[in-house]
């Protein structure tokens, strides 16, 4: 690096030297010009010497393209996978990459396996010996090569050119078969036909977000073009600004090259005007050399919001105005809001590009969907120089907070199992005493209040008889999350996940069942432990609200992206300690994944009667999705078997619709 | 808050869809690439039959580099060309003060797309940034206005005579020169 600029210095006084000699040559002809040697020979090494370097210059500028910082399309929330996304994964892997190709193939078979045998017994009502039996004979299905996947057959179609050369995407082709033979064997609706071919579709409207692309590479990176991201190596410069690592962008690299080839033509060719042009591409490389480090510690950055009361999917208008407080202008200002993760910029740009002179401020405003939650989030300045040839890259927090919390209104009425706690409430319970409806009549007791003595019976008969209510008691609920990273699913990259479906609705029912009296609690199982214990009044309701909020066990950004250092908890002992015995619970899950069911099913033996509530987040795109819809389709069936209410909610419908469609089935 | 006034405002947010995140080079500068190496052209292809197909190759290729793949490498070649024909037309002998605007353009063309190419990356087309490409192109035509007006003043005081010892002292200057400075 020293050496680097030491030899530059020397290389720089030696040419100025040369360069005034020569100057001095062209006005002194007569005593100084005549000694040198008149002969071309100097005059065509140096215009070679030059092309050579200019030549090396364009290899140099062809190496080591522009960098510059990446931006991340901050106006889109995180995207989350589609359930069956490693399947997916799995297959690309294997097919595209070629990579791990028999124990893929060995947990794709097992995967595919278990599924079938679910859906057999399901069917047929049968052991799961008769089903694997059934399976291996190949006699579970019409679809012949289907039958042969799980029976040792061969991929259909094989030639002899596919076996060798183009087996894996055969393979890939049979898979699907595969779980299109068992979506058909569980008589599910929207197979393979709907799903072909609509994987480009869709992508268009989430803004290039496919479901093979990982969150963090959502463009493209450009071919003979490097990206940095500084957030590494940031250090903080000034109050509530960090600064990230100086880039040189190389946008000038090769003009020198440019000035020289022109230098070199020049001489060789005796032409004054071609050897001229190179001033130009030596202005632009001084220029580019005499870059200075943007100020960047000296920006101040103010938010504001049109409505700092704001309930979660509201719109609400920001207005960032940032002021140069610093003494020299900055020439090439790029502004970037990171918006936080879950919001969604529905209107204008988070983004400005400008140049800001001391004392001058500028602003830009657009409007987000919020979501719950106390949000901070920084802003991305990106400084440049003048010519463009350095990028400062950093990042600036302002004080300004924004909270959203949950209103927590009524929308729906939730229905509630029939175990009730010993408060009054509006549960019917099938006990009689006082209360509305009639229930039966029995013996007098003695210290039966009057007013339930049936005293026509006793004008008629002479017997004293009491007549019961129904007692109405108060439920016990405690509303237990599924927060775990398989809750992180949508079937769509930037739709809403799971979990945070799930908050929405727990609010609809945390009202709805305040408001009948019941007491109402909220539990969640992930890494950090979360139990609001079931209560009643307004002061547990605004506890819930900072809970739904704030709680990092209900925070809408996946559990991968945040550094919350801990445990896991786990909802068997850290849960269920804490129910008390007349409590049920409505889980809260997508019923991704084999746990969650065996959670409902421990707690449901345990004697807390289970509801859960299950946003459905699979979709049916791709094979991994179809097969992760048919996996979730069964637990939901066998839960359902066993006793357990699950209310399966559509995404594109309304908490309410669902709800009435559960409560018919449970009506009969 | 009713349940009615709820209802509103979920369907009006179920309206208001994601704005559009366009990565496209930014308009201005693009244009201004575009205008400038038109100029680059016109004022070197005309006059030399080889650099007719570097020019308007060259602007062509820079053209499809901000306006269709929208790439940094295209750019570039297409400034390559641009300048490939401002040195063919220079060996067939066209006037000094037009190759000089022709290299200007050139090189302005050159940094006004890498720079589109760069705030469309960075920021996208969605975003307001015309005040950061005005400034930043006319800060690139004055440099290069500057540094031609230096050039042609020498050129011009020399008068064209110059002893072949003078000229190879000035030819090693400038060689030494522009390797120091080299980026």
């Amino acid at each position: 690096m020293n050496v680097d600029r030491l030899s530059r210095r020397a290389v720089a006084g030696l040419g100025t030297i040369v360069l005034a000699l020569g100057l001095v040559a062209i006005v002194l002809t007569d005593p100084f010009a005549s000694a040198l040697p008149d002969n071309n020979v100097p005059v065509m090494l140096a215009g070679t010497a030059a092309f050579l370097l200019g030549l090396w210059g364009v290899r140099t500028r062809y190496r080591e393209a522009a960098v510059e910082t990446v931006v991340p399309d901050v106006e889109f929330p995180l995207p989350t996978p589609a359930p069956g996304h490693e399947l997916d994964d799995a297959l690309y892997r294997l097919t595209t990459l070629r990579q791990g190709t028999t124990e893929i193939r060995d947990t794709v078979q097992e995967r595919l396996g278990e599924v079938a045998v679910a859906v057999i017994r399901q069917r047929e009502q049968c052991s799961r010996d008769e089903a694997v039996r059934q399976l291996q004979e190949g006699s579970w299905t019409e679809d012949d090569a289907a039958a042969g996947f799980f029976a040792g057959g061969s991929a259909p179609g094989q030639s002899f050119v596919e076996k060798h050369f183009g087996e894996t995407t055969v393979y890939e082709e049979w898979v699907a078969r595969t779980v299109d033979a068992i979506a058909a064997r569980a008589e599910l609706a929207g197979g393979a036909a709907e799903g072909e071919g609509t994987d480009a579709e869709d992508s268009g409207d989430d803004g290039g977000v496919t479901d093979r692309t990982p969150a963090s590479s959502k463009r493209p990176i450009q071919p003979g073009y490097r990206t940095r991201s500084g957030d590494d190596d940031a250090e903080t410069v000034a109050e509530g600004v960090r600064y990230a690592g100086l880039v040189t962008t190389g946008q000038w690299t090769g003009i020198g090259a440019f000035a020289l080839v022109a230098v070199g033509i020049g001489l060789v060719t005796f032409n004054p005007a071609v050897f001229l042009v190179s001033a130009i591409g030596v202005g632009f490389s001084a220029y580019a050399r005499a870059a200075t480090d943007p100020d960047l510690r000296r920006l101040a950055v103010e938010r504001e919001y049109s409505d700092d009361d704001a309930d979660p999917g509201e719109i609400v208008e920001v207005t960032v105005t940032v002021t140069n407080e610093g003494a020299s202008r900055l020439p090439d200002l790029r502004l970037i809001d990171r918006v936080p993760g879950a919001f969604r910029v529905v209107d204008g740009s988070p983004r400005l590009g400008t140049t800001l002179g001391p004392g001058d401020s500028a602003q830009f405003t657009y409007e987000v969907i919020v979501e719950r939650g106390v949000h901070d989030w920084p802003l991305l300045a990106i400084g440049r120089d003048m010519s463009g040839s350095i990028e400062r890259e950093a990042t600036i927090e302002p004080d300004e907070e924004f909270a959203c919390f949950p209103s927590l209104r009524t929308v729906n009425d939730m229905p509630v199992r029939s175990q009730t706690s010993l408060f009054s409430g509006q549960v019917d319970t099938d006990i009689g005493g006082s209360g509305l409806e009639f229930f039966s009549v029995r013996e007098y007791r003695e210290g039966d209040p009057m007013n339930r003595i049936d005293w026509k019976r006793h004008a008629r008969t002479g017997e004293l008889a009491t007549i019961d209510f129904r007692l109405e008691r108060a439920a016990q609920v405690v509303l237990l999350f599924d927060a775990r990273d398989s809750a992180f699913l949508s079937p769509k990259p930037t739709e809403h996940h799971a979990l945070d479906r799930s908050v929405q609705a727990a609010g609809e029912v945390f009202a709805a069942l305040q408001d009948r009296g019941d007491l109402v609690g909220v539990a969640a199982f992930d890494t950090v432990p979360c139990w609001l214990g079931p209560s009643a009044g307004d002061g547990h309701v605004e506890r819930a609200r900072q809970l739904f909020a704030t709680h990092p066990a209900l925070t809408s950004t996946p559990p991968q992206l945040l550094d919350n250092e801990g445990h896991y908890v786990d909802p068997m002992t850290h849960v269920r300690r804490q129910l008390s015995a007349d409590a049920q619970v409505i889980l809260f899950s997508p019923l991704c994944d084999d746990y969650t069911s065996e959670v409902a099913r421990q707690l449901d033996s345990a004697g807390h009667p289970v509801t859960i509530v299950s946003p459905d987040p699979t979709a049916d795109r791709t094979v991994g999705q179809r097969l992760a819809r048919i996996e979730r389709e069964m637990r939901v069936a066998q839960l359902r078997e066993r006793g357990i209410r699950v209310i399966d909610w559509e995404y594109d419908q309304m908490l309410g619709l669902s709800l009435d469609r559960a409560k018919q089935r449970w009506a009969v | 808050m009713s349940t009615e006034s709820a209802d509103d405002a979920s369907a009006a947010v179920g309206e208001r869809s994601t704005v559009d995140v366009d990565h496209r080079p930014a308009r201005a500068s693009s244009i201004a690439a575009l205008v400038a190496a038109a100029l680059s052209a016109l004022t070197s292809a005309p006059f030399a039959t080889y650099a007719i197909p570097l020019g308007i190759g060259g602007v062509v290729i820079l053209a499809v580099g901000l306006f269709v793949r929208e790439e940094r490498a295209w750019v570039t070649f297409g400034a390559t060309g641009l300048f490939l024909s401002v040195l063919v037309s220079g060996i067939d002998g066209t006037a000094v003060e037009l190759l000089l605007v022709s290299a200007t353009g050139a090189a302005v063309a050159w940094d006004a797309g890498q720079h589109a190419v760069s705030l469309g990356e960075q920021l996208g087309r969605h975003t307001r940034t015309w005040r950061n490409e005005a400034f930043h192109v006319s800060s690139s035509v004055v440099v290069a206005m500057v540094a031609a007006a230096l050039g042609y003043g020498v050129y011009s005081a020399v008068g064209g005579v110059v002893p072949v010892g003078a000229a190879t002292l000035l030819a090693v200057a400038v060689v030494f020169l522009a390797w120091a400075v080299r980026a």
